[in-house]
């Protein structure tokens, strides 16, 4: 089943009179249960096209679907209330409201999609065992680690099991022993829950985990083919 | 609801110092604006209590065709028995006291020099008078049988070099108009401090003023003083009688209400002046501190939140930064008041208050309800409003833009 | 040095939101505060200042030897009192300045006599300036050649019990103490709802208060009325270098209870004119203040750059002034801008109330003055914010190491 699909996507910025062309005409189509890597030197566009399918931002033109919705000429309400239930985001600065708690966090997601009281409890404490936080559920940004704040964040981005889940550079801010934790995490749950996962990321060890890779240079796709997973770690 | 609140409140405590300052500068506004309005008040009401006890008191009883302006000494204008009306007044349980007065022109020479003056005559022993017996700056008061006694104020003294026990030649007109003057000798110089007053007002026990001036047994007016402004019209309406027209203190002191009205009409522009420079500073630290959460409204966005509900988040901060300031502007601006209340500001006295109101020289602050009420409900609007444009902000911000933006 | 400063200008505007919200702040404190000093001084004109005109004018000129004769209203004439007219006017303050005798008197009529104060005046020249003149109940008001017509107030005519066209006798103090009575014909009466000023003063023409009290060609004071309140005393330094040997007196002096209504007032509305300050003063510190985490990033680039913690201190001490130089100009544009406009049209209070019926006293319309009385006290101390402001991130963070400072985000 496929659960987004962009046709012929442009995005153009104009900052003063500059003129910038962030996608020059993508098209992709990701199917249920991906493991996928946007993949590029910076300015190739992978962060532009994350958002273009998170519903973030619209295109300058072309058409995105998610789950056979099309959504890129919604309204600023209607696409807030797409990614709500459907999309969830990882970012590499963690991106977690620093007056709440690990708990509340990931509560947030919940609270807007309207769960009683007892099914959030349920869900939040599921979560964060999940993601090995279950002793840390009370504790602020400021007082977790880099990689400990990541985790409530994959945990946030699950709370309403979206269909899909974006991440920009999500180990960006790690040490490698983080990063991996992160993606042993990350590879696990879509293994158990089957959810989409798409990166940008220009990470190799990231890279090294996806099942498929997308190559994109000055906004174009140049490469899109299965990885290899039976190759070597980068790391030895 | 309850989440909004519990975050907005975090999200004050986040910035301590930042918090604190917004509270204390909208604080300081309300505060500022119930010390102007209780100090309006104190004055008016200063001006009042002192127009009243001395120169309107609470009632004056007159014949029907008495013209003020006139001084008529005519009888057919004048209150005839005065002793009589007099008592049965005083008998009415809220009257303090009540006491005849006549009303003269004349003239007073000493040397070379001369000046019109009115002519007082009073029951030097009634309690009515006691603004005159305290005020005394030098010499003694009158005593009622007293044939060749005067007191002037100190302005008239000063102006025409006059002491206790000088003599001076009084003329006055008379009932049939006729002058009939007479050397007086000054027994006392007296101050209420309000200078238009005294520089024109000299006293004669009133049996000396009637006879000198021809009214034998008649009074120009009766003096009353209530023990509560309140019970006027209820002393009014006792007193009905279609022989006698009954002033009240409202009426004669239109001009000070009317002066009132005015006042607060030019106090109102102040208010907007204070409410402009807090709301300025109120508003401004709140669009700072949207542009600063750029990013934070970016990841609410992210994670789905609507437009109107980042605003609601935004809007929730301000509510409590304005009932933190409001509150704390009350306890500032009721500590202020009543420290001021208590001690006053002294000022020297108007000489000339057009219409013939006076004002006393040290004017206290008086607490105002009505003000206070009205200045609070004024500042709560406008800092609820302040918010509105910020929050409106924050709602408005395209996700991406937000996520972008540095931190 | 001006490297620092081009850079501290330049990099004010590269943050051009964070200039703009503080500048907006300042300026409209500023200049709210520039509106609240205007008013206060327009208030006082418009309350006072018939008042003023009605006790005898701003500033009075009389000869040498005036105050220290005894009793008042010595008949002495002025030497050169056309020199004394011309000196006045010649200052822009002045709105007005006529020759006036004054002189103490009685007006008998069948009711009785009435001690009044004589004035003789120009009719035409103080029309303008003259608010019985401006308030004429019934009959007319004087004109120059008039001789022996007198203008009353209504309260005196109806204790008088005159009407216009009666003729009434009139007793004034000459010189050498001599006593001149003539018969007066009602003019005009004015009525300023002040029935005690209106009882005694009266008017008559220049020239048959000069024919009567033997004052050919003469006068014995010349009344100055000014456009606001409050300039006295400098017009009063101005004009005695111009007038030696003549006596210049004031309201002020002549009746300091008036002026200490009026100071103590106003120091009243001063002192809440200081809490306004603190109270914008507080407001821009927080609005700086908040600042603070942006600039420790700007700090480690600045150090990154090579610049010395001295010199990042320097540059930002300079940022703080500049911004507070161009806070305060706004201020005061913005200022100019309110007062100006509203001294176009005049702010009308007499809707709001009927008190100016009552009182001719009261003016009901208010112009405010520019507001510049109290504006360098202000405008420093909103400046002086400004740059120290500044001061505390510069010198905490120009003492960290600038990696850290970048790192910090």
């Amino acid at each position: 089943m496929e659960v987004t699909k962009v046709e012929n996507v442009t995005r153009v910025y104009k900052i003063g009179k500059v003129e910038t062309n962030a996608l020059r005409g993508v098209s992709l189509s990701i199917q249920s249960g991906e493991f996928t890597a946007l993949v590029g030197p910076s300015g190739s566009g992978k962060t532009t096209l994350l958002q273009l399918i998170g519903c973030l931002d619209q295109p300058t033109s072309g058409q995105v679907y998610i789950n056979s919705q099309e959504v890129s000429k919604l309204s600023r309400n209607q696409r807030a209330d797409v990614r709500r239930g459907t999309i969830g985001f990882i970012f590499q600065f963690f991106a977690l409201i620093p007056t709440l708690s690990a708990y509340e966090n990931i509560e947030m997601p919940l609270l807007l999609n309207g769960h009683s009281a007892s099914e959030r409890r349920a869900r939040i404490t599921e979560l964060l065992a999940a993601v090995n936080l279950s002793d840390r559920a009370n504790h602020r940004p400021d007082q977790l680690s880099g990689g400990e704040q990541q985790r409530v964040a994959i945990a946030r981005a699950l709370a309403t099991k979206p269909s899909l889940i974006l991440a920009d550079e999500p180990t960006a801010n790690l040490d490698t022993e983080n990063g991996k934790q992160i993606m042993d995490t990350m590879t696990r749950l879509n293994q158990e829950t089957g959810i989409t996962f798409v990166f940008a990321t220009h990470d190799p060890r990231v890279i090294h985990y996806a099942r498929r890779v997308v190559t994109l240079q000055d906004g174009r796709v140049v490469d899109n083919s299965l990885h290899d997973m039976g190759g070597s770690d980068p790391d030895l | 609801m309850i989440q909004l609140f519990r975050m907005a409140f975090r999200d004050l405590g986040r910035n301590r110092r930042r918090t604190f300052f917004s509270i204390l500068a909208l604080a300081m506004g309300l505060a500022l604006l119930i010390l102007m309005a209780s100090f309006i008040n104190g004055e008016m009401s200063s001006a009042m209590d002192t127009t009243i006890k001395l120169q309107s008191g609470h009632l004056q009883l007159r014949q029907q065709n008495y013209d003020e302006t006139k001084a008529s000494l005519k009888w057919e204008n004048l209150i005839e028995d005065p002793a009589q009306v007099t008592r049965q007044i005083a008998t009415l349980e809220p009257v303090i006291a009540a006491s005849a007065r006549l009303f003269a022109s004349g003239i007073v020479a000493s040397r070379d020099q001369s000046t019109g003056v009115q002519i007082v005559g009073i029951e030097p022993d009634s309690i009515t008078n006691n603004p005159y017996r305290e005020g005394l700056v030098s010499g003694e008061f009158l005593t009622a049988g007293d044939r060749d006694g005067i007191l002037i104020g100190r302005p008239l003294s000063e102006k025409m070099g006059l002491q206790v026990g000088d003599q001076i030649n009084l003329t006055a007109n008379t009932s049939n108009g006729d002058v009939s003057d007479q050397l007086f000798t000054i027994r006392g110089i007296y101050s209420t401090e309000t200078r238009v007053f005294d520089s024109a007002i000299v006293f004669l026990p009133l049996e000396k003023a009637q006879a000198m001036t021809g009214t034998e047994n008649h009074a120009s007016t009766i003096f009353v003083l209530l023990k509560d402004k309140d019970q006027t019209d209820a002393v009014v309406n006792a007193l009905q009688t279609s022989r006698y027209k009954i002033l009240t203190w409202t009426k004669m002191n239109e001009v000070i209400i009317q002066t009132e009205n005015l006042s607060n009409a030019y106090m109102s522009l102040f208010y907007l002046i204070v409410l402009g420079v807090t709301a300025t500073v109120i508003i401004n630290t709140l669009i700072m501190a949207v542009f600063e959460r750029t990013r934070e409204i970016g990841i609410f966005s992210a994670i789905g939140m609507r437009s109107r509900r980042i605003m609601a988040m935004f809007l929730a901060e301000s509510s409590l930064l304005a009932i933190g300031g409001i509150l704390l502007g009350l306890v500032l601006g009721a500590l202020a008041v009543a420290y001021l209340e208590r001690n006053g500001f002294y000022i020297g006295n108007m000489a000339v208050g057009g219409g013939g109101f006076l004002i006393r020289d040290t004017v206290y602050a008086k607490f105002s309800l009505e003000g206070t009420i009205n200045v609070t409900i004024m500042a709560f609007i406008v800092t609820m409003l302040a918010g509105l444009y910020p929050a409106a902000l924050a709602a408005r911000m395209e996700p991406v833009e937000a996520l972008r933006a540095e931190k | 040095m001006k490297f620092y400063f081009r850079l501290a200008w330049r990099n004010l505007w590269r943050h051009k939101r964070r200039t703009i919200i503080v500048a907006v702040a300042m300026a409209l404190g500023l200049g709210l505060m520039m509106f609240y000093d205007g008013l206060i001084a327009g208030f006082d004109q418009a309350i006072y200042g018939n008042a003023i005109k009605v006790l005898g004018g701003n500033i009075q000129i009389h000869a040498e030897g005036y105050n220290t004769e005894l009793g008042q209203n010595p008949l002495l004439p002025l030497p050169d009192d056309q020199a004394v007219v011309l000196a006045a006017l010649s200052e822009p303050l002045v709105e007005s300045a006529t020759r006036r005798i004054i002189t103490g008197g009685l007006l008998t009529s069948p009711e009785g006599a009435f001690g009044v104060n004589i004035i003789g005046i120009e009719p035409e020249k103080e029309l303008g300036v003259n608010l019985a003149a401006q308030h004429i109940a019934t009959g007319r008001y004087l004109s120059q050649d008039d001789g022996d017509m007198i203008f009353i107030g209504q309260g005196l005519a109806e204790a008088m019990d005159v009407g216009v066209g009666d003729r009434i006798t009139m007793v004034g103090r000459s010189t050498h103490d001599q006593m001149r009575q003539r018969t007066m014909t009602v003019a005009g009466m004015y009525d300023l709802g002040m029935p005690e000023y209106e009882k005694g003063t009266v008017y008559v023409s220049l020239g048959e208060a000069q024919s009567l009290f033997d004052l050919a060609g003469q006068s014995t004071e010349v009344a100055v009325v000014l456009k606001q309140l409050g300039t006295e005393p400098k017009v009063i330094s101005a004009l005695e270098p111009l007038l030696p040997g003549y006596e210049i007196d004031t309201w002020r002096n002549n009746y300091p209870e008036l002026l200490a209504a009026i100071t103590t007032k106003n120091g009243v509305m001063n002192i809440f004119g200081v809490i306004i300050l603190l109270i914008a003063g507080i407001g821009i510190l927080n609005l700086l203040l908040m600042a603070v985490y942006e600039r420790t990033r700007e700090i480690g680039l600045l150090g990154a750059m090579g610049l010395k913690p001295r010199q990042i201190s320097i540059l930002f001490i300079l940022e703080g002034t500049l911004m507070g130089l161009v806070g305060v100009a706004a201020g005061i544009a913005f200022g100019l801008f309110i007062n100006g406009l509203i001294r176009l049209v005049g702010l009308d209070f007499s809707a709001m109330t009927s008190a100016t019926e009552y009182m001719a006293l009261i003016s009901g319309r208010i112009y405010p003055t520019w507001g510049l009385e109290k504006l360098l006290g202000r405008a420093l101390t909103v400046a002086i914010i400004a740059a120290l402001a500044a001061l505390i991130p510069a010198s905490e963070a120009a003492r960290r190491e600038p990696a850290e400072a970048l790192h910090h985000v």
